[in-house]
Parts: structure tokens; sequence; C-alpha cells
């Protein structure tokens, strides 16, 4: 059961950690790319 | 004052329901655009009349297009 | 005639038993839905002839070795070739631009996960090892490849019929989703509309697969077979200079493979393996899962939207679950049903496709722990 437990809670927050680093991933890129098209108009 | 309806999805037109000229009423099914096998009716955002329509039914459109304009 | 009664004994009518002809009864219901009423075709179709060939006695297919069809299991799904390929195709298939233009509703495509592993607890309370309950739990992923490899891995012997669950399951999301989702949010929420997305950049897309493939391999390596070959797939779609090797993934490479996945996962459905009494508690905790699965998803978006000024409609937690796109338009439809002018359908795109990256973290973090 404890294992199970273990396994439970690992795996939802890994999947949650996963997702919450992708989600930093995608908003970093943005930014960047933003930096990059804002630079090209001046 | 002039109301256009934009295209909320990127898809295919595959009907056109209105004409200009045509007094339309806020909820009629105005056009119909196909995306992800799924065909997904455009309604006519509020009461008017048709002043331009600017796609033809097969016509590829992008996300925000203008696809017609109610006055 | 002796000799003709010896040649009438090799043939296979003195073998079979009254589990085969059950059998029989299984396969043709499911290449019946599959004709008739169009249920997931491209997979039960080949997966109910599988399970009518190995129910037929003395054809030695399935046999270890030798069987023509033990070849497509072993080379093709033992191996861990034909899951990883389909995501190739996959890849090359999806478009993560929705997803880019509303980077947090790919928290969505995590809460529905949470239906895996209640699941996952439901199995093992109920019974079932962990590595059986993590591939029943992983059926609420509503993804056919990433249950299959995660069977194979876990528990080969309940490979046929986790798939068969998944599959028709899919099929049905239209029909199971809907009353869950009415359950859990008011007409009040149904109606709101989305914000519009921010414009995606070409290069962001090229950059997401790579930055992608990094992350989560990085975080879980288990996940790579199916990781690298979904993001290959997705920047061969979207750098947009190998069009040809875009093409060959999403046509002619997905349909090949397809053929090859499908007829030898319905030959492991022989009647000694299938005709168990877990098999209809398999059934019904998959169902479980798909029902988990869109209610977490919703109470996830409900929990932001607490926190959040610029409210998420629920329902599109509900296209968590990776079935694509079928779960993106049933949040498209029932939001429809409460306001005709509420076009969700790009919208449930981002959270259905971060679903599937979320269902392939958890068959990986599966992987890490039990395998």
């Amino acid at each position: 059961m404890e294992q199970a437990i273990t396994i439970f809670v690992s795996g939802l927050g890994g999947v949650f950690a996963a997702m919450a680093l992708l989600y930093g991933a995608i908003r970093l890129t943005s930014l960047i790319t933003d930096k990059i098209g804002g630079r090209k108009e001046k | 004052m002039a109301e256009k309806i934009l295209a909320p999805l990127a898809g295919k037109v595959v009907s056109v329901n209105i004409a200009v000229g045509d007094a339309v009423e806020e909820d009629d099914e105005a056009l119909v655009i196909e995306a992800m096998k799924m065909e997904t009716p455009i309604y006519i955002p509020c009461n008017g009349t048709v002043q331009e329509v600017r796609v033809k039914e097969g016509a590829e459109v992008e996300e925000d297009d203008v696809l017609a304009v109610i006055e | 005639m002796q000799t003709l009664i010896a040649l009438f004994k090799t043939s296979g009518v003195f073998y079979l038993t009254p589990g085969m002809l059950i059998m029989w009864v299984i396969a043709l219901v499911l290449i019946y839905l599959a004709i008739a009423k169009d249920y997931e075709p491209l997979l039960l179709l080949p997966i109910g002839f599988g399970i009518l060939l190995v129910n037929l006695p003395l054809t030695g297919l399935m046999t270890p070795g030798e069987g023509l069809i033990w070849r497509f299991y072993h080379y093709g799904i033992q191996w861990e070739v034909i899951p990883p390929l389909i995501f190739l195709g996959l890849g090359a298939l999806t478009d993560f631009g929705p997803l880019l233009a509303n980077p947090r509703l790919i928290f969505l495509g995590a809460g529905a996960q949470g239906g895996v592993y209640l699941t996952f607890f439901v199995a093992y309370a109920m019974g079932f090892d962990l590595k059986e309950a993590a591939t029943i739990g992983i059926i609420g992923g509503a993804d056919g490849p990433t249950t299959i490899f995660l069977a194979t891995k876990l528990a080969p012997h309940m490979l046929g019929s986790c798939a068969v669950a998944a599959y028709s399951y899919m099929a049905l999301v239209p029909i199971i989703q809907p009353p869950i989702m009415k359950l859990l949010t008011t007409p009040s929420e149904r109606v709101i509309h989305m914000q519009k997305g921010r414009k995606v950049k070409p290069l962001e897309k090229i950059v997401f697969p790579i930055m992608g493939a990094i992350v989560i391999i990085l975080l879980v390596p288990a996940s790579a077979p199916l990781v690298a070959m979904f993001m290959l797939g997705n920047l061969f779609r979207e750098a947009k200079v190998v069009e040809r090797l875009t093409h060959a993934s999403q046509n002619e490479l997905l349909n090949i493979i397809t053929i090859f996945l499908g007829l030898p996962v319905g030959a492991t459905m022989n009647a000694e393996n299938f005709l168990q009494p877990k098999v209809i508690f398999i059934f019904f905790l998959g169902l479980l899962a798909f029902m988990f699965s869109t209610a977490t998803g919703i109470m996830l978006a409900k929990l932001m939207n607490l926190f959040s000024r610029n409210k998420i409609n629920p329902l599109l937690g509900a296209a968590g679950v990776s079935a694509v796109p079928m779960a993106a338009r049933v949040v498209h439809k029932v939001a429809a049903e409460a306001d005709k002018k509420n076009y969700l359908l790009m919208y449930a795109m981002g959270p259905n496709v971060a679903g599937v990256i979320g269902t392939v973290v958890a068959a990986g973090i599966f992987l890490t722990l039990l395998g």
C-alpha cells in the first residue's frame, strides 16, 4: 500500500513538474522570440 | 454601426448562408467552417443587414480573417 | 475412407473449444462496430480480425519463433518499434500552435492525468498488482500507443484487453464525457468566453519540439522512446524543409505500421488469456479511468480559476483527456450548447495535445518506478 501511495504522489507530482517546466520553456521562448522580433522592427 | 464577423478558427468555408442585403438577426447561422473534420456553424453577432460577405464556399480562412460585415 | 477420416482429423474443427467460439463473437462484434458504427475502425478492425485468427485452432500463427503474427508481435511490439513509430506520425500530425498561443492551458493536460493515478489506486485496492494497476490506469490517458507501450513492458498478459478498452472508450468519448462535464460545471461557467491567445511565431513552433524533447527526456528518461519520436515528427512538420518526411510520417508510414499494430494486439487475445473474470474489471476500470480523467481535468480548470482574473472555461479541462481530437470536439459542442457563439475548438486543442504529452510522462514515470 505504501508503495502505491508513493507512486501515486510521485507520479502525479512528476506529471505536473514536467508540465510546469514545459510551460516555463514556452514562456521563455516567446519572450526571446519577441525580443528578436522587436529588434528587427527597429 | 458595422460589426465584423471574424473567423474564430482556421478552416475551410463549407457553406455561406447569407448574401449582401439580407436582413439578419442575432444567432442566425451565417456560415459554416470545417476544421478538425468537424463542421462549426458561425452565428450572426447582432441584428442588422449584411453589408459585405468576404468569403466564398470552399475558401480557406485563417483565424481572425474578416468573413462578413453586418450593419 | 481411412485416409479421408485422417485428413478430416487434421482440420481444426475437432479442436474448437466453447471459449474460442465466444471469442469469435467478440471479434465479430468489434469488426461490426468498426464497420457499421465507425468505432476507431483503423485499429478495431485489424484487432477484431486478429482475435478471430488466434481463436482458430492449429494455425500456429502466434507460435513463438514461427508464427507469422507472432513475428509481427515480437519484432513490432515487444521490440518497442511500432508504438514509437506511431508517435512519429502523431507528432507530424500535431499542431502545437493552439497550445503555444495559450500556454497556461498546458496544465489542464496534466490535470486530466489525475484520472490515470486515481484509477491506478482503485485497481490496486481491488487486488490487481502494482504493474497491472498501472497498465489499467494508463487507459485513462486515452492514448492507444502509450497504453500498448506500457502494457507490453509491465503486464503483457493484459495487452489485448487494455488496448481494446482504450480504443473502444476513445470511440465513446462523445458519450462518456458530456454528462460528467455538465455535472461538474455551472451554466455560467460553460458560457465563459476565452480571451484571445497570443500570436505564435513560426520560430516558436520550431523551438518547441526541441525544447520539449530536452525538458521531458531529462526529467523522465524512461519516456524517451515515445517523446523522442513524437517531437521528431513535430520538428519535421514545423521545420517546413522536409515536407517529404513529414508527409511520409503522417501518411504512408503511419498507415503501414497501423496495420502491424492492430493485428498482433488482437492476436494476443486467445480464449484462455481473455476469458477471465479479471477482464470485466479491466473494462470497468478503464471506463472509470476515462470518467476520472474528464473530472480531474475540469476540477483543475476550476481550481486555476480561483487564482486567476482571466477565467478559463472549465469545460476545457475535459480536453486534457488526450483522445485527439475527439475530446476537443466534445468540449466545443458542449460549450456551443450553452452559448452558440462560443467557439472553443481551437482553445481545446491546446490541452488536448498537452494531454498526449502528459500521458506519455505518466507512462514514463510508471516505467521508472515499476519497470
